[in-house]
Formats: C-alpha cells, sequence, structure tokens
C-alpha cells in the first residue's frame, strides 16, 4: 500500500486532507460530501503515486459499511425523519470521509510521514525511528501469527481446543513482539539513537515554496467550495 | 597499543535475578585486538558484550559492579537476529543510521554509505527494503551499519547465529579488510569461522567467570546418533512423500520448482541449502502454514490435501524455529501435562523437574528446545517437521539433540528438519535433500557420523 512517490511534503498533503475533510464532517447534506468527494480525487491526482486499482477496490469494500448505514436508516429510521433521504446522506458523508482518509493513506508514505514530523515538526528521533521499527514490525508479525496458530493447532492435535486454549496464539505472539521489542530498542541505542546534540538526515524531508502554494490553493478551493455551497443554500448540518 | 575497555573485578545481575550472570571479571582490550568469546548457552557472554559496548545496565536493566571504563571514541555493534536490527525502509540509510545519530554532514554520509556499500559487495541492494533481503544480505547490511561509523572496537553478537555456513564464511571474511586498528570482540559458537579472524578466546564460565581458552583446538567429537531402532519395511508407505511441490510469492520468481522429497519411518531427512532458499517454506507448505499450490503431498500413504483438519493436525506435529510459538500453557507443568503422564514422567530425563512450576516463557533457549522435545516424543505421531532446531544451542545441547531426534525415530516416527547446522545435520540425519537453485538433490548419509565444531 505504500505510495509510488509524490513530490509535496507529507505534512501539506496532511494540512490539505484536512482542509477537505472539516467541511464534510461538519454537514449532514448531499451536496457537500459530493463536491468535496470529487476534490479529494483531484487532489489524489496533483498528489500522484496513488495505486488506483488498489485504492478503488480498498474503497468500494469500506464503502460496505456506508451501505449498511444507509439500510440501517431505511429500515429503522428515527422517529419523524425521512428513511430513504437520511440514509442517503449518512452514506454519502461516510464514503466521502473514507474516501478523502483513505486517500492520503495511498498517497504518502508512513516512513515518509514520520520523517516530516521529525524534520519539520521536531519529534523526537527516538519516537520517530520507533514508529519506523513498529511499521517493520507489522509484517513480522501476520508471519508469526501464521506459524504459531498452525504450530498450536497441530500441538493440540485431535484434543478439543477450547477457546481459552486460544488465547495462547495472541500470548505468543504478544511475547514474540515484546523480545522483538526489546531487541530492536537495543540496536537503536547501540547505534547512538539517543545521542544529544543535532540529528541529520541523509533523506531530508523539505518544505518547499511548491507546499506552501498547495497549501494555500487546497485550503482556498475547501473554502471556496463550502461557500457557494452555502450560497446556494445546499448546506444541511441537522444532528436530529 | 592503547587500551579500549577495562573491566576490573565486573560483574552484572539481571533485574530481578537471585545471582550474578558475571562475577569477577578482569578484561583489557585493546585497539587491534580481536578476541572471541565463547561459553555455553546462558552463561552471559552476550551480557559481557553489552557491559563491554555500554548498553548494561542502561539498556539492559540490572546491577553493574566493579570497574568498567570506556576509552572508546566510537563503536559498532551487530546483534545476533538480522530482523531485529531493521529499523529503517531502505539499506542505505540503515547504514546512514548510526552517522546520522552522530550529526555527520549528509553529503559525508552519502559517501561512507556508498564506500562501504562498495567494500561489502551490497550496492545493488542500496534502494532496497531490509526485510526483503536474505538473512546473509540483511546481516551484511547490519555489519555496513557498523563499519560505515568507521569504530575504535566493532562488538559482534553471535552475528552467525542464523546464516548459513558459505554466508558465515562470507560474514567473517568481510572482517579481515578491517584496518589493523579496529578493534573485534566476537561472540559465537561456530568456532572455526571465528578463527579466521580472532587472536584469542576468553570463555565464561557457567560461574561467571571468564577463563583464557584455547580455541584452535577442536573439540573431540560426540554425540553422535548410533542407534537406529528397527528398519521400517520397504512396503510401509513413507511417512512423507512430496512430489512436485513448487512455490512462489507474488510478484517474485518462484522460491522452488518440482521438489520431491520423502522420509520413511524410523528416519531422520534433513533439508539444507543457503539462506533464502525457500527450505522454511517448503516445510510451510506441508504444516498447511502456507496455502496449497502445486505438487502433491502425502502422509504416511493419505493425501495430505484431502485429509480433514482433525486427521491432518493427528498426522504430523511442527516444531518451529522459535520454540515459544507452541508454548499452550501457563507453566512446564501444564505444557507437559497436555500430552500425557509420559510427558510428565520424561521430565526428569530432560532436566526439567525444577522448573515444573515456572513458565514456559521464562525457561533458557535450550529448556525451551528440551520441553518441546518432551511434548514431542510423547504425543507419538507419525512425522515430526522441526525447523532448525539449533538456533540458539551451544555445543552440548546440540549433542543432546542429536541423541533427542534419534530416539524420537527410534519410536518409528519420521523426522524432517531443516537446518543450516552442516556439523547437526551430518550427526543425526539419515538422509540429506540439498536444496539449490529451486532445486533439490538427494544424498544419502552413512549412519557413522558424529556431532562436529559449528
Amino acid at each position: 500500500m505504500r505510495a509510488l512517490s509524490n513530490p509535496r511534503n507529507p505534512l501539506a498533503a496532511l494540512f490539505v486532507t484536512v482542509c477537505l475533510l472539516a467541511p464534510v464532517l461538519l454537514s449532514t447534506g448531499y451536496a457537500t460530501p459530493l463536491a468535496f468527494l470529487v476534490l479529494g480525487l483531484i487532489n489524489l491526482r496533483i498528489l500522484g503515486g496513488v495505486r488506483y486499482p488498489d485504492y478503488f477496490k480498498t474503497l468500494s469494500v469500506l464503502s460496505l459499511a456506508s451501505v449498511g448505514l444507509f439500510v440501517l436508516n431505511v429500515l429503522a429510521p428515527a422517529e419523524g425523519v425521512n428513511g430513504p433521504a437520511r440514509g442517503a446522506a449518512v452514506f454519502l458523508r461516510s464514503v466521502s470521509l473514507i474516501s478523502l482518509s483513505m486517500g492520503f493513506i495511498f498517497a504518502v508514505d508512513p516512513y515518509d510521514l514520520v520523517r516530516a514530523l521529525m524534520v519539520q515538526l521536531g519529534l523526537a528521533p527516538r519516537v520517530g525511528f520507533a514508529l519506523f521499527a513498529g511499521w517493520n514490525t507489522i509484517p513480522l508479525l501476520r508471519r508469526d501469527l501464521g506459524i504459531i496458530e498452525k504450530a498450536q493447532a497441530l500441538r493440540y492435535g485431535t484434543r478439543r481446543r477450547r477457546f481459552r486454549d486460544r488465547t495462547h496464539t495472541a500470548t505468543a505472539l504478544l511475547a514474540g513482539a515484546v523480545r522483538h521489542g526489546e531487541r530492536v530498542a537495543l540496536s537503536m541505542a547501540a547505534r547512538g539513537a539517543d545521542k544529544p546534540g543535532p540529528r541529520t538526515f541523509l533523506k531530508d524531508s523539505p518544505w518547499t515554496r511548491g507546499d506552501t502554494l498547495y497549501c494555500a490553493a487546497g485550503f482556498l478551493a475547501a473554502a471556496l467550495t463550502t461557500a457557494l455551497i452555502l450560497s446556494l443554500g445546499l448546506y444541511t448540518f441537522d444532528l436530529g | 597499543m592503547p587500551d579500549l575497555i577495562r573491566l576490573r573485578s565486573a560483574g552484572f545481575r539481571h533485574r530481578g535475578a537471585r545471582a550474578p550472570v558475571l562475577k569477577d571479571i578482569d578484561l583489557t582490550v585493546r585497539e587491534g585486538d580481536r578476541i572471541l568469546i565463547r561459553g555455553p548457552s546462558g552463561s552471559g557472554k552476550s551480557t559481557l558484550l553489552q557491559v563491554m559496548a555500554g548498553l548494561a545496565p542502561e539498556y539492559v536493566p540490572g546491577t553493574l559492579d566493579g570497574i568498567v571504563e570506556h576509552l572508546y571514541a566510537s563503536m559498532g555493534v551487530v546483534l545476533q537476529n538480522p530482523e531485529a536490527q531493521v529499523i529503517t525502509p531502505t539499506v542505505e540509510e540503515e547504514i546512514a543510521f548510526s552517522l546520522e545519530n552522530d550529526g555527520v554532514d549528509a553529503r559525508l554520509i552519502r559517501r561512507r554509505t556508498a564506500e562501504v556499500l562498495d567494500r561489502l559487495g551490497i550496492g545493488r541492494l542500496a534502494a532496497r527494503h531490509p526485510l526483503t533481503l536474505s538473512g546473509g544480505e540483511c546481516q551484511r547490511v547490519s555489519l555496513a551499519a557498523a563499519l560505515a561509523r568507521e569504530p575504535d572496537i566493532l562488538f559482534l553478537d553471535e552475528p552467525t547465529a542464523y546464516l548459513d555456513e558459505a554466508s558465515a564464511a562470507a560474514f567473517f571474511r568481510a572482517l579481515e579488510d578491517l584496518p589493523a586498528r579496529t578493534a573485534v570482540v566476537v561472540v559465537e559458537h561456530k568456532i572455526e569461522a571465528a578463527a579466521a579472524v580472532c587472536a584469542r578466546a576468553w570463555e565464561v564460565t557457567p560461574e561467571g567467570g571468564l577463563v583464557p581458552s584455547d580455541f584452535r583446538t577442536p573439540p573431540p567429537p560426540a554425540g553422535s546418533r548410533t542407534g537406529k531402532g528397527s528398519l521400517p519395511s520397504e512396503t510401509e508407505p513413507p511417512a512423507l512423500e512430496v512430489r512436485g511441490l513448487s512455490h512462489g510469492f507474488e510478484g517474485f520468481p518462484p522460491v522452488f520448482r518440482r521438489v520431491d522429497l520423502d522420509v520413511r519411518p524410523g528416519r531422520v531427512a534433513a533439508l539444507t541449502g543457503p539462506s533464502g532458499c525457500g527450505k522454511t517454506t517448503v516445510l510451510a507448505r506441508i504444516a498447511r502454514i502456507l496455502p496449497a499450490g502445486p505438487g502433491s503431498i502425502r502422509l504416511a500413504g493419505r493425501d495430505a490435501l484431502a485429509l480433514k483438519p482433525r486427521d491432518f493436525h493427528a498426522s504430523l506435529l511442527y516444531i518451529p524455529q522459535n520454540p515459544e510459538h507452541m508454548f499452550v500453557a501457563e507453566t512446564v507443568r501444564g505444557e507437559l501435562g497436555l500430552s500425557g503422564p509420559e510427558a510428565l514422567e520424561s521430565a526428569d530425563r530432560y532436566g526439567l523437574r525444577n522448573r515444573l512450576d515456572s513458565n514456559p516463557y521464562r525457561l533458557s533457549e535450550g529448556e525451551k528446545r528440551r520441553l518441546n522435545l518432551c511434548v514431542a516424543l510423547a504425543e507419538r505421531r507419525p512425522l515430526y517437521l522441526l525447523d532448525e532446531p539449533t538456533y540458539g544451542l551451544d555445543e552440548a545441547a546440540r549433542e543432546s539433540l542429536v541423541r533427542d531426534l534419534g530416539a524420537l525415530a527410534d519410536s518409528g516416527a519420521g523426522v524432517l528438519l531443516v537446518s543450516h547446522d552442516e556439523g547437526f545435520v551430518g550427526a543425526v540425519a539419515d538422509t540429506v535433500f540439498r536444496m539449490k537453485d529451486g532445486r533439490i538433490l538427494r544424498e544419502e548419509v552413512p549412519r557413522a557420523g558424529a556431532l562436529k565444531s559449528a
């Protein structure tokens, strides 16, 4: 799911994504989520590096939750509420929020984001690199989980395995994760991760004028779209 | 030659431990020294290394006694498990990591990184994620990361434990080009490989002391598997029969193609080959850890894919590389009890009688493996699969394992083990299947093998 590459600073991409998410979060109408869904796709195009088949595949799977919300509103509407209408609004809102959030995840490499947080916002390198190491651990844990499940299933053989017995899979996985964490921490310490004084970065995460312009454009696009929807009387916010 | 480390009456006790793991250690390491530290599993070799590297007690909780002077300006450390040292997403950044922490200018980092990549012949890996590399490649990256700092002293904690013999030899060859002034302290079970680099050796005794050791004298042969038990009838179907097994991961070339192998009841077969050749993947396919693919697997003459889960689970036992992955109880007694009274009775023979009420996760590496073997012997399955059973074991524990696997085979079971420990394989296996370039070669071993030093 790692992004191929994109020229924008990950923090700029985060800022614009938040600008696009905020109006959708504050709206329960049809126009706002639709408009920002389109803006989100344009933003993805600008950011580049997104594998669209994977993106739409994941979006369609996660959107099943939105379908569920729609059905729930149709089948069991609140009193005095037009169920299908509310269901459609909720569906659009949740699809839009999922699409915008996923767009950021697909467009920005998590390593680049953490690196930008360290370089631009002063996140402690110890914390930043611990996040790197944590991200690296995910595939190792996935592999270990498969091995533990099978080794323990074979260990039980034909004996009945109660639910409580299955918790030992989690114990073994957790024990492995803790040990891995200890070793990584030792490796980081041995390589001077806690050394006081200034630190340099081989791969910098510079904030360019292009990033500033991109942020300004993103903010303006979000603000103008919201203003347009408001002026047309299409903005709705209804908690009822 | 100036001193780099001075230990005087040094001792170390881990937090929560009753007795110190190290005591009264006197040792001086000078510029250019090449020292091997050896000793039985759990004797405190790694702890001694951590004390010398200044990691204990700051990062390894415990109490340090005596005088410890670190007189070096810079050091490099390579640990046992290559995976556990990976922090960054590319090899280039991995090597640069310690230089970045030292605040070295990015241009100089780039130059030094390129130099060390070139020196170790791994320049082509610069942009790869370290976790996509083989164990041998990954450990060379760890060495490169340590060398990039141009250290006064290099600490190597069993750096070849996860490597096959060729990769281990290549790892130590890379150390031969070190500047003469660089001191090296190695903790290693593979004495012959380390002897190429080290000039003198010290042994950590089981009591926690340190004594000079003569590592150039080969140990006497011991631990051979002598008994063969009753030979199986030729008409009896093999415990395991694999035909035309192929496997590949999406987006990568096939790991292996059309692999054939069989294990007869009462026999031990070993699957060997260089790191990353697919040995563990073969086991994973047989044990159904990986989804089914091309090829057939028969267990005692029955198609493994057609077996119901219950029948499949009764047909074999899989002992993974990490012994903890098999643990299903809070105590050793609970672990053994699950496999019946026979397992509990065998606790004495395997030196676990005093640990029955201990949590299995708190056992030493050798004890954990012995516990799994106790369980395996009591389970009486027709087939046993073992993945790298000698990791973390010293010579005495390996010798004991040879005997135990012999007992397992003598009980009539078939055993298939994956190992890159050639000395161990020579001592225990009746048949060796060697994997190379995705293919497999069969070799019968006359049963006169004795355990060679790793």
